[in-house]
C-alpha cells in the first residue's frame, strides 16, 4: 500500500511541469475570451461610427498600437513555440522539476500562505471591513510579487549560470537544440511556474478577500451597529469589491499647442536639451502645469469641465473626486457643483444651438470640503445623459480666494463591471512583470557568472520599481545652461541617464494595484500597454540580446 | 587529404589560442591539428595530461571556437543542428542532472531529439537495460557512484542511435566489468557502421579498440596513422607455444642462436594470465552463486534500436562474424591509410606503451599482428619439426599418465 502510494506520488511528481502548464493555460483561457469579446466591443464601434472611433485612436493611439503590439507578439510567440514545442518544452519542464527539486517554490507559497493568512491581525487598519479588505488586497498582493519577482529572478538567474558552472550544458549543447531555443526553454518554464504560482497566490488572496467580505450578520447587533455594518458593507461593494471606470475631464483646448511651441522656443534657444527623454519629462510636466492653471477657479466664479464616454442607463450613483486647494485660513473649499448635460434649442434665428442645462447641484457636506485633500461625493448614474458625456461645473462661492485644481485630481468613477474580472486582469498585469524579470534573469546569466548577473537583475528591479524617484535624482536641469567641458560633461551624462532610464523597466508605471484596491477598472487597455512594453518590447529585447550573447559565447573553459 | 565523403570528422589546422583578460595570448592548447575520422572506424585521440585532447573534443563538438583552423562533421559545420542530430557525446565526467532519475534523464535528451513518446520510452528501456541500471532507474544520479553515472553518460550519449559517437574517457570510474563492456560496445558499435572518435590516455583500452590513432603533445600532433602499424615491432619475433620441457627449449634456442647469432637476445618465460580475465571470471561465478549487489549490473549487448534497428539480425550475424574474423579485418570501411603522412615519434610512443599494462598489450599486439612475418628471421622448416616433436612428448607423457 505504501509503495503504491509511493508510486502515485512519483508519478504526479513526474507530471507536475504538465500539470503546471495545464494551470498556465487555464489561467490565460479567460484572457482569450474576455480579450476576444473587449475586441469584438471595439469593432462593433468602429462599424457604428467609423468617424468617431478613428478620431479616438488618431487622439490616443497608445491603446490601438499596444493592442496591436501584443496581438502581434503572441501570435509570433505562439509560432515560435509551436514550431520548436518539443524541445523547448523539454527543456521548460526541466526548469520546473529543478525548481521544485530546489524547493524555493514550496517554500515561497508556504511563506506567503502563512503571511496572507496573519495580514488581518498584523496590519492596522480604520477598523472598517472596507479599509481592511484594502489593506490585505495591496499587501498579499505586494507581497505576491515581491516573492515571485525574487523567485523569476533567482531561477532564470541561476538555472543559465548553474548549467554552466556545472558542465551540463556540455551535454545539452551537442544535442541538437539551438542555444537560442534553449534559453526560450528556460524563460518559458520561469514563466509558467510563476505565473501558474501568482495564479494560485492569488486565488488564495481573492478566497481570503472575499471570506472577509461577506455580508455581515446582523442578527446580534443593535440598531446603530447594524446600520454601520450595513453602511461598511455597501462601501465595501461600491468603492472597492467592484470595477469602476474613471473618466478624467477634457483637457482644456491650446494647452498641447501651448506645450509643443514652448519645447520649440527652449531648445531653439538651447536652454533645453534633444534627448526625448527629458523633453518628454518636460511635456508631461509643463501640460500639468497649464492644466492646473486652467483649473484655477477666480472667486465668484465658475470653471465647468467636461466628462466624455460615461454609460447612461446604469443604476447605483457615480463617484466624482477632486482635490482643491484655497488660499484662505479657513482651509475649506467654498462652493458648489453642479452637473450639466448639453441639449440643443432652437435659436432665436431658427438655427439649432448647444446649450448646458442644469441637472442638479451638489451641496458641501455640513463642513465644508477640507483643502488640499481628496473629496469625494455621489451623483445618480441616472443624471448620466443619453449621449454619455456629463459637465460639471464648480461655483466658487468664497469672496476672497481662489480655489485652485490639481486637475489630474478631478475625476468620476463609473461601475461598470464586477470586482472578478477586474482582479483577473490585475493578476494578468504583474505576470507581465514576471515575464520581463523571467528574461532579464536569462539576459544576465547568458553572460555574467551569477553573483553578478543577479545583482545586476536586483539593480534593475530596484530601479524599475523607484524609476521615477530614481530619474529625478540623477538627471541634471533640462533649463541649465552649461558651458564648456563641463556643459559637455553634463550633456554627456543627461543623455545617458536619459538613455538608461527610457530602456529600464519601470514597473511602477504598470503596477495596476492601486486601482485594484481603489476599485477602478485595471483595463484591457493597460493590460495591453503592459503586455506590449514589459513583454514584448523591452522583455522581448533582454530575452534576444541574452540569446544573442549567449549564442557567440565558449560554453567551455580551457583545460591545459 | 582524404575525400569528404569518406571523412565523417575532418580537423584542419586547428589552432586554439587562449587569451587572459588584457587579450593577451596565455595559452596555446592546440597548434595546426589536422587529422580525419573516416567512415566506420574507431579513432583514438591520445595524449598525456594537458596535451589538447578535450579542448579539440570541446571544439568538434561546437562548446569552444577555434581560433584558427577548421572542423567539418559530415561535411557540416559541428555546431548545425541536423549534425548534432547524428552526433552522440560522453564527457569526461557526467555532467548530468542529479535530480533527475535515469528514465527522466533519458527521456529529456530524448526529447531534445524530438522523439515521439512511445520511441523514447523504448529506447530508455533498451538503454538501461544495456548499461546495467535496471535496478537503479528510479534513483536519482545524485545517488549513484561514479561508474553509474558513467554508465547512464553512455546511455544519453546514444538515445539518438548516432552515426558518430564521441567518447571522452569512456572507462574512466568504471570497474573491470564496465570496463570490458564499454570495449564490446565500442567494437559492436563499430561493427554497426558507427563511426568513433576516442578519447583517453588509458592506453591498453585504446590498444584494443581503435584502427586509428593520433597522439598529441603539446597541442602539436605527434603521431598519426593505424595501430598495427605505429606499434609494429618488425625486428623482434614471439612466439607463444604450449609448455615445452628443457630439452625442447635447449633445441629452439639453438636453432635461434643459429639463426640470428649467439648476441641476440632471446627470453623465455611463462605467460601470465590477464589480470581482466580473471577477475571477470570470479564476478561471473559470483553471479552464478546470485549473490545480491546494489549497484549496477552486468549490461546487455547493445540496445535493439541500435544501428537503425536490425540488431537481432546484426547481432547473429556479428556472432558469426567476430568467430572467423582477423583482427586486421576489423575496419571494413577504412580506407587505405598510406595517404597520410605518419610523423613517428617512436621514443616517445615506446614510452607510452610501456607505461600501460604490459601483458595485456603484449597479447593484443600479438593478436593484432599475424602477418609481420615479411622476412622471417628463423628457419621455419626446422622450428615446425622441433615443435612436432615437443608435441609427440607430451602426447606420450599423458599417455603415460595414470
Amino acid at each position: 500500500m505504501k509503495a503504491k502510494l509511493l508510486n502515485l506520488l512519483r508519478a504526479a511528481a513526474h507530471r507536475l511541469p504538465e500539470a503546471l502548464l495545464g494551470v498556465f493555460l487555464l489561467a490565460l483561457a479567460p484572457m482569450a475570451v474576455l480579450g476576444a469579446l473587449a475586441l469584438w466591443r471595439q469593432v462593433l464601434r468602429l462599424m457604428d461610427s467609423p468617424g468617431v472611433y478613428w478620431d479616438g485612436v488618431y487622439r490616443d493611439p497608445g491603446p490601438t498600437l499596444a493592442t496591436l503590439a501584443c496581438i502581434l507578439g503572441m501570435a509570433l510567440l505562439a509560432f515560435v513555440l509551436w514550431r520548436t514545442w518539443t524541445p523547448v518544452w523539454a527543456v521548460a519542464r526541466k526548469m520546473i522539476i529543478e525548481a521544485m527539486h530546489r524547493k524555493v517554490v514550496l517554500i515561497l507559497l508556504i511563506f506567503f500562505v502563512v503571511l496572507v493568512c496573519s495580514m488581518p491581525f498584523l496590519l492596522k487598519t480604520e477598523g472598517t471591513v472596507k479599509s481592511q479588505v484594502q489593506l490585505v488586497l495591496m499587501y498579499s498582493l505586494v507581497l505576491a510579487m515581491v516573492l515571485l519577482s525574487l523567485l523569476a529572478i533567482f531561477l532564470s538567474v541561476a538555472s543559465v549560470c548553474s548549467e554552466i558552472e556545472h558542465k551540463q550544458v556540455h551535454i545539452t549543447d551537442t544535442k541538437p537544440l539551438r542555444r537560442w531555443e534553449f534559453l526560450l526553454g528556460k524563460w518559458f518554464g520561469v514563466v509558467v511556474l510563476c505565473t501558474a504560482a501568482l495564479f494560485a497566490m492569488s486565488a488564495v488572496v481573492c478566497g481570503f478577500v472575499l471570506y472577509l467580505a461577506r455580508p455581515p450578520d446582523l442578527s446580534h447587533m443593535d440598531q446603530r451597529e447594524a446600520a454601520r455594518a450595513q453602511k461598511d458593507y455597501g462601501d465595501l461593494m461600491d468603492e472597492v469589491l467592484v470595477e469602476r471606470k474613471s473618466v478624467q475631464p477634457l483637457p482644456p483646448p491650446g494647452i498641447a499647442e501651448a506645450v509643443e511651441k514652448e519645447i520649440a522656443e527652449q531648445q531653439a534657444s538651447g536652454k533645453l536639451s534633444r534627448n526625448p527623454h527629458m523633453v518628454n519629462e518636460i511635456r508631461t510636466r509643463r501640460t500639468r502645469e497649464l492644466r492646473d492653471q486652467a483649473a484655477s477657479v477666480p472667486a465668484g466664479s465658475y470653471s465647468v469641465w467636461c466628462f466624455e464616454g460615461l454609460a447612461p442607463g446604469r443604476p447605483g450613483n457615480i463617484y466624482v473626486r477632486f482635490n482643491g486647494w484655497v488660499a484662505s485660513s479657513k482651509r475649506i473649499v467654498d462652493g458648489q457643483w453642479v452637473a450639466l448635460r448639453r441639449q440643443l434649442v432652437k435659436g432665436e434665428d431658427g438655427k439649432t444651438q448647444t446649450q448646458l442645462a442644469m441637472l442638479g447641484t451638489v451641496s458641501p457636506p455640513p463642513y465644508g470640503w477640507p483643502s488640499g485633500a481628496v473629496n469625494q461625493f455621489t451623483i445618480p448614474a441616472s443624471v448620466v445623459p443619453p449621449d454619455g458625456t456629463l459637465f460639471l461645473a464648480f461655483e466658487n462661492t468664497h469672496t476672497g480666494a481662489a480655489v485652485t485644481f490639481e486637475a489630474a485630481s478631478i475625476e468620476i468613477m463609473q461601475q461598470q463591471g464586477g470586482f472578478l474580472p477586474n482582479y483577473y486582469r490585475t493578476v494578468l498585469v504583474l505576470a507581465t512583470h514576471i515575464a520581463l524579470l523571467a528574461a532579464l534573469g536569462l539576459m544576465a546569466g547568458s553572460v555574467f557568472s551569477f553573483p553578478v548577473a543577479s545583482l545586476t537583475v536586483a539593480f534593475f528591479f530596484i530601479i524599475g520599481l523607484v524609476g521615477p524617484w530614481f530619474a529625478s535624482f540623477l538627471e541634471p536641469d533640462p533649463f541649465a545652461q552649461y558651458t564648456g567641458l563641463q556643459g559637455a560633461v553634463r550633456i554627456a551624462w543627461s543623455s545617458f541617464i536619459g538613455g538608461v532610464l527610457t530602456v529600464l523597466p519601470h514597473f511602477g508605471n504598470y503596477s495596476p494595484l492601486g486601482a485594484l484596491t481603489d476599485g477602478k477598472a485595471v483595463t484591457w487597455a493597460f493590460l495591453a500597454a503592459s503586455g506590449a512594453v514589459m513583454v514584448f518590447l523591452k522583455g522581448g529585447v533582454a530575452l534576444l540580446l541574452g540569446m544573442y550573447f549567449y549564442t557567440r559565447r565558449e560554453l567551455a573553459r580551457v583545460i591545459v | 587529404m582524404p575525400s569528404a565523403d569518406a571523412s565523417v570528422l575532418e580537423v584542419i589546422e586547428l589552432t586554439k589560442v587562449f587569451r587572459d583578460f588584457w587579450g593577451r595570448e596565455s595559452v596555446k592548447a592546440l597548434d595546426g591539428l589536422t587529422f580525419d575520422v573516416r567512415r566506420g572506424e574507431v579513432f583514438g585521440l591520445l595524449g598525456p595530461n594537458g596535451s589538447g585532447k578535450t579542448t579539440t573534443v570541446r571544439i568538434v563538438l561546437g562548446l569552444l571556437f577555434p581560433t584558427r583552423g577548421g572542423v567539418s562533421i559530415f561535411g557540416k559545420s559541428p555546431r548545425s543542428v541536423e549534425i548534432k542530430k547524428r552526433v552522440g557525446y560522453m564527457p569526461e565526467e557526467s555532467h548530468l542532472y542529479s535530480y533527475m532519475n535515469a528514465e527522466e534523464t533519458l527521456d529529456f535528451f530524448g526529447r531534445l531529439f524530438r522523439l515521439p513518446g512511445a520511441e523514447r520510452a523504448r529506447r530508455t528501456d533498451a538503454l538501461i537495460d544495456m548499461v546495467g541500471l535496471q535496478r537503479a532507474r528510479k534513483r536519482p544520479i545524485g545517488q549513484y557512484s561514479k561508474g553509474m553515472a558513467r554508465r547512464i553518460g553512455l546511455a544519453q550519449s546514444l538515445i539518438n542511435d548516432p552515426d558518430f559517437l564521441i567518447l571522452d574517457e569512456p572507462t574512466t570510474g568504471l570497474d573491470p566489468i564496465g570496463t570490458r563492456e564499454i570495449k564490446e560496445l565500442i567494437l559492436s558499435l563499430r561493427n554497426m557502421g558507427k563511426t568513433i572518435l576516442l578519447c583517453s590516455h588509458l592506453l591498453g583500452d585504446v590498444q584494443e579498440v581503435c584502427d586509428r590513432i593520433c597522439i598529441l603533445y603539446g597541442g602539436r600532433q605527434r603521431a598519426l596513422g593505424p595501430v598495427s602499424e605505429l606499434l609494429a615491432a618488425s625486428d623482434v619475433t614471439q612466439i607463444r607455444a604450449p609448455r615445452l620441457d628443457e630439452a625442447t627449449l635447449r633445441r629452439v634456442m639453438a636453432v635461434i642462436e643459429e639463426s640470428s647469432g649467439a648476441e641476440s637476445r632471446v627470453e623465455v618465460s611463462s605467460p601470465t594470465r590477464p589480470l581482466e580475465e580473471y577477475f571477470l571470471d570470479v564476478v561471473d561465478e559470483a553471479r552464478r552463486q546470485k549473490l545480491a549487489t546494489a549497484g549496477a549490473e552486468r549490461g546487455t549487448a547493445a540496445a535493439s534500436f541500435l544501428g537503425g534497428g536490425q540488431v537481432e539480425a546484426e547481432r547473429l550475424v556479428e556472432e558469426l562474424v567476430e568467430a572467423g574474423r582477423e583482427p586486421q579485418q576489423q575496419a571494413p570501411a577504412a580506407e587505405p591509410i598510406a595517404a597520410i603522412p605518419v610523423q613517428q615519434d617512436t621514443a616517445f610512443i615506446t614510452e607510452l606503451v610501456d607505461q600501460s599494462s604490459k601483458p595485456e598489450a603484449e597479447r593484443k599486439v600479438e593478436q593484432a599482428r599475424p602477418a609481420v612475418s615479411a622476412e622471417p628471421a628463423i628457419r621455419r622448416g626446422v622450428l615446425d619439426e622441433l615443435m612436432a616433436d615437443a608435441r609427440k612428448d607430451r602426447k606420450a607423457d599423458e599417455g603415460k599418465a595414470p
